[in-house]
């Protein structure tokens, strides 16, 4: 199935694309320009563009049967309703003209809200365009999604957490029911298997648990940081001046009149009837937090690193870290550790690997590397990389100009490297 | 005690083409063999080709690199030739071997099999046609191997063109050795000038449907699969043995000794599963367990210990080359992965060289096995590889081995019983000489549009192609054990080696066809000699 995702650089956009892809679909991700592609895929087409511009919606709809739409201005900004709602009626004008068969609409539970923010006004327009358009469609409502230690309300809400006295809008009554990004991404995948009502179909999305703002502060503080927080409630009146105040003052602003005007208000998030139709198991919120954190140490592992230095856009998944630890293990190559020096940064692990390519090739860090190359061409994942191709020999002599100036960066650095006490004799 | 007409030690090709013609006859044939098989694993799944696997088959690191990951070969010891055909889901074909027939050797590569159908469950399926002369250096009469050679054809079906037999037509060439052929066909004077012939190779891969195997569906995985079957490998053989009532296989055992009584000889052997000694009777016993196992079990059961008797090994040299004609095409996935051309000394014309050149492209392999060659970064390294790749041609080039060269076995006792010390030093007189002959053959490919990288040579033993230790001789008294030319033990009667432990030399032509071939003698006239009485 061809299915084309539009905010496909965005957090939950990344997850969506990377699970339809390891789930077999022909995927299609619409990105902003400026928003660095994070990875590449034989299955996998970008598109840049603006999702306002009707001629680059339609070459993009071309040969798609079902429409992932994520795109959206989420702070309240000036074009937010330029892109949420003329874009969201631009994309069912392009849908209706390729005849797509299907449309998921990812819209927010604060939509539900009796008093709206720009951001809830402008996505409950978009709702109901897409609810008018005749396509078969699905419209989700997800609570608070997280899953990113550096990014989203979680993302901050754990900065603030940091801190000794949490300051929190209002009572801090008002409850969520906080759903990981790894979930949605399979909650939009359950959609997608499923033959798509002939009407519309509108559901809430959330995880299992439903949690006061307080106890979210509390849950978090607990989990990441191993603490306990006191809040410090602001009333209502004063949070939503500060707001007022930051839209004037600055442009990434901490708290927006949406975030105030959410906070004051409950909204049921009636997330069972998504579970029963889709026997959906959306994972715990305790559990959801501490993925988070092995998430983040992950990156930090070495199979990940080298991986990823090998082939850097490749969006290398557990599987293949999985498979380079059994591989470590089977060439008893477990006690050998890379220090984390080298290990931060793609350049260090470049320039270690050109000197000890020439100097050890066959110590434990070029055997790692050899693990990980063969991993990584065991994989569809360089097929396009690697696979032969047809080329002009202009193009090929270019490709050998660029690898050597690499090559000759690489050793350069890598000299710098040997410089430095011990690290070669612990590492090669 | 089972008791049957003949005993065979092995199920390799040696094992099975001799046991096939007594077993049509109606001998009862007993096979003795430790028969590790996981050959289902590589016939299951759907049958895509190279292509289809490394775009499409999130799994595929199953197939080439194994479940065990062996398919990576990031040990420190690693040889790269030697284990290349037996590595990922192949495994198995050399598992155990080490602690079951233990060798101590020097320099040399040897690659011993306890797998069901032997090392042909690995082999690269090249047919070579001994010629009269090359017959008479191994001891096998010329005369009678026409008839043996058309038997083994029609058992295992082989394409290809050869002016004697009848073979199905030949396999399609891939791009880059159709440019080389069709270079070599336009100058040709020059070519016969040099003494150089260039020519598609027999291959005991079918290019017609045969006996339920299906012709080849050019997925170029032949490396990686058996889907189809359309190369041959022996367990198709043992398969279609083991339908016959008077056919028995045994598998799990591993010979030890055997002994000729007044009447019978007596197999004593140890089950590998329960570790129980068992013995088998029969009136006669074929041997067939490789040149260098039939060696041990002999030396063994004569109590030879400490003596040297003669082994032949193979060395062979690998020259990349790149057929720059061919650089930045992409080239059709549409082929097989087995040797598409031959380049062979014609040992006539003003520099005879006796060589046997075998020409791959280096497509449905994987680059990462490449890397240790290419002293760049990682990612670079792979990057170039996958731009040259697609216009390298290996060479793998073979010069023939003679008796009495410069290997030997020798089997030592020790605190586990015994292990065959095999040492082989190699004259510098020979070395140079051989790296002498590179010259003319480089030379031969650069005519062919080839530009030869380089010249890396193997060990002797990396072509897995062993011979010697029984040779065949007419007199009893030249080696210590010798065969006579129906493969009968001089020093005892009632035991025959089919294998090519009674070869007195090795051409430089792969030995496969020819020992199956000459099997499937031994085994035809004992099987006379069997119904005559």
């Amino acid at each position: 199935m061809k299915v084309l995702i539009t905010g496909a650089g965005g957090f939950i956009g990344t997850m969506v694309t990377k699970h339809l892809l390891e789930k077999g679909y022909d995927v299609s991700g619409i990105v902003r320009r400026g928003t660095s592609i994070s990875f590449d895929h034989p299955h996998m087409r970008w598109h840049v563009g603006d999702i306002r511009d009707t001629a680059f919606l339609e070459i993009c709809v071309r040969d798609i049967d079902t429409v992932v739409h994520l795109a959206a201005a989420k702070a309240d900004e000036p074009e937010s309703f330029a892109v949420n709602v003329t874009g969201t009626k631009n994309l069912i004008a392009a849908c209706h003209a390729a005849k797509v068969k299907g449309f998921v609409n990812i819209s927010t539970i604060s939509t539900k809200l009796s008093k709206k923010g720009v951001y809830g006004n402008t996505k409950h327009e978009a709702d109901e365009l897409v609810q008018a358009s005749g396509i078969p469609a699905v419209i989700l409502k997800p609570s608070i999604v997280y899953g990113d230690i550096h990014a989203g309300i979680f993302g901050t809400l754990i900065g603030y957490t940091r801190l000794p006295v949490v300051p929190v809008i209002g009572s801090g009554t008002f409850t969520s029911r906080p759903i990981h990004v790894a979930d949605v991404a399979v909650a939009i995948e359950h959609t997608l298997v499923r033959q798509l009502p002939r009407a519309c179909a509108i559901y809430d999305l959330g995880g299992p648990d439903i949690v006061s703002f307080n106890n979210l502060v509390r849950i978090i503080a607990q989990e990441i940081h191993r603490k306990k927080v006191v809040l410090l409630h602001i009333p209502i009146p004063v949070a939503y001046l500060l707001a007022r105040v930051f839209e004037v003052l600055t442009k990434k602003k901490p708290i927006t009149v949406s975030n105030v005007i959410a906070t004051g208000q409950d909204v049921k998030v009636d997330a069972e009837v998504f579970f029963r139709e889709y026997d959906f198991h959306p994972r715990a919120l305790r559990q959801g937090l501490r993925d988070m954190l092995r998430d983040r140490d992950s990156e930090k592992k070495e199979s990940y690193a080298l991986l990823r230095y090998v082939m850097p856009k490749a969006p290398i998944g557990k599987y293949h870290t999985d498979l380079f630890e059994r591989a470590v293990g089977a060439y008893g190559l477990d006690a050998h550790h890379i220090s984390p020096f080298i290990l931060s940064t793609r350049s260090r692990i470049g320039a270690f690997d050109a000197v000890t390519r020439l100097l050890r090739p066959s110590g434990a860090f070029q055997r790692k590397l050899l693990i990980a190359a063969a991993i990584l061409e065991c994989s569809p994942l360089s097929s396009d990389w690697l696979l032969p191709q047809e080329r002009s020999l202009q193009s090929l002599a270019m490709d050998i100009f660029r690898y050597g100036f690499k090559v000759i960066g690489k050793l350069m650095l890598g000299v710098l490297l040997l410089c430095i006490p011990g690290l070669y004799k612990h590492n090669a | 005690m089972p008791e049957s007409d003949v005993i065979i030690i092995g199920s390799g090709i040696a094992g099975l083409h001799a046991a096939y013609p007594l077993v049509e006859g109606g001998v009862r044939v007993t096979m003795l063999d430790v028969g590790l098989d996981e050959s289902h694993t590589l016939e299951e799944g759907v049958p895509l080709s190279f292509e289809e696997h490394r775009r499409s088959d999130a799994g595929q690191d199953k197939i080439f690199l194994g479940d065990d990951l062996s398919g990576i070969g990031a040990s420190t010891g690693d040889a790269g030739h030697a284990g290349a055909m037996t590595s990922g889901r192949r495994r198995y074909i050399v598992r155990g071997a080490d602690t079951h027939a233990p060798v101590r050797n020097d320099s040399s590569v040897i690659t011993q099999s306890l797998a069901s159908g032997g090392l042909s469950e690995a082999w690269g399926a090249v047919c070579g046609f001994f010629d009269d002369e090359e017959l008479r250096s191994v001891g096998i009469p010329p005369e009678e191997m026409k008839t043996h050679y058309a038997a083994i054809i029609k058992r295992i079906g082989v394409s290809g063109t050869n002016a004697k037999h009848d073979l199905q037509s030949p396999a399609e060439i891939d791009d880059n050795s159709t440019r080389i052929l069709r270079t070599f066909l336009s100058r040709k004077p020059f070519f016969d000038n040099m003494g150089f012939r260039v020519e598609q190779p027999a291959l005991a891969l079918l290019t017609r449907d045969k006996d339920g195997r299906r012709a080849t569906a050019y997925r170029d995985m032949d490396f990686w699969d058996n889907i189809g079957r359309s190369i041959y490998r022996g367990h198709y053989t043992l398969e279609t043995l083991r339908t016959y009532p008077n056919f028995t296989y045994v598998p799990d055992i591993f010979v030890k000794t055997v002994r000729q009584e007044s009447a019978a000889v007596i197999v004593v052997t140890k089950n590998t599963a329960t570790h129980q000694d068992i013995r088998f009777r029969a009136k006669r016993l074929i041997m067939a367990a490789g040149a260098i196992n039939t060696t041990r079990i002999l030396l063994r059961s004569f109590d030879l210990f400490d003596t040297p008797v003669p082994l032949i090994l193979k060395n062979n040299y690998l020259i990349p080359n790149l057929l720059l004609s061919r650089l930045g095409h992409r080239s059709d996935p549409h082929r097989h992965s087995l040797c598409q051309l031959i380049m062979s000394g014609t040992r006539h014309g003003g520099n005879p060289v006796n060589a046997y050149v075998q020409l791959y492209s280096y497509k449905s392999l994987l680059l990462y096995k490449l890397l240790r060659y290419v002293p760049l970064p990682v990612p670079e390294a792979l990057s170039v590889l996958s731009l040259i790749t697609p216009a390298m041609v290996l060479a793998d080039v073979r010069f023939p081995m003679s008796a009495g060269t410069f290997g030997q076995s020798i089997l030592r006792k020790d605190v586990s019983g015994d292990h065959l010390e095999i040492t082989h030093t190699e004259t510098p007189a020979h070395k140079t000489a051989q790296d002498k002959k590179i010259k003319p053959i480089k030379r031969a490919l650069r005519a062919l549009g080839l530009l030869p990288l380089t010249s890396v040579r193997n060990p002797f033993g990396a072509t897995s192609h062993y011979a010697g230790g029984v040779p065949y001789s007419e007199s009893t008294v030249e080696h210590v054990l010798s065969v006579d030319r129906d493969g009968r033990l001089h020093q005892a009667d009632r035991i025959y080696v089919a294998d090519a432990a009674s070869w007195a030399s090795l051409p430089a032509k792969p030995p496969a066809l020819t020992i199956m071939a000459n099997a499937n003698r031994i085994g035809t006239r004992l099987k006379s000699a069997i119904l005559l009485q």
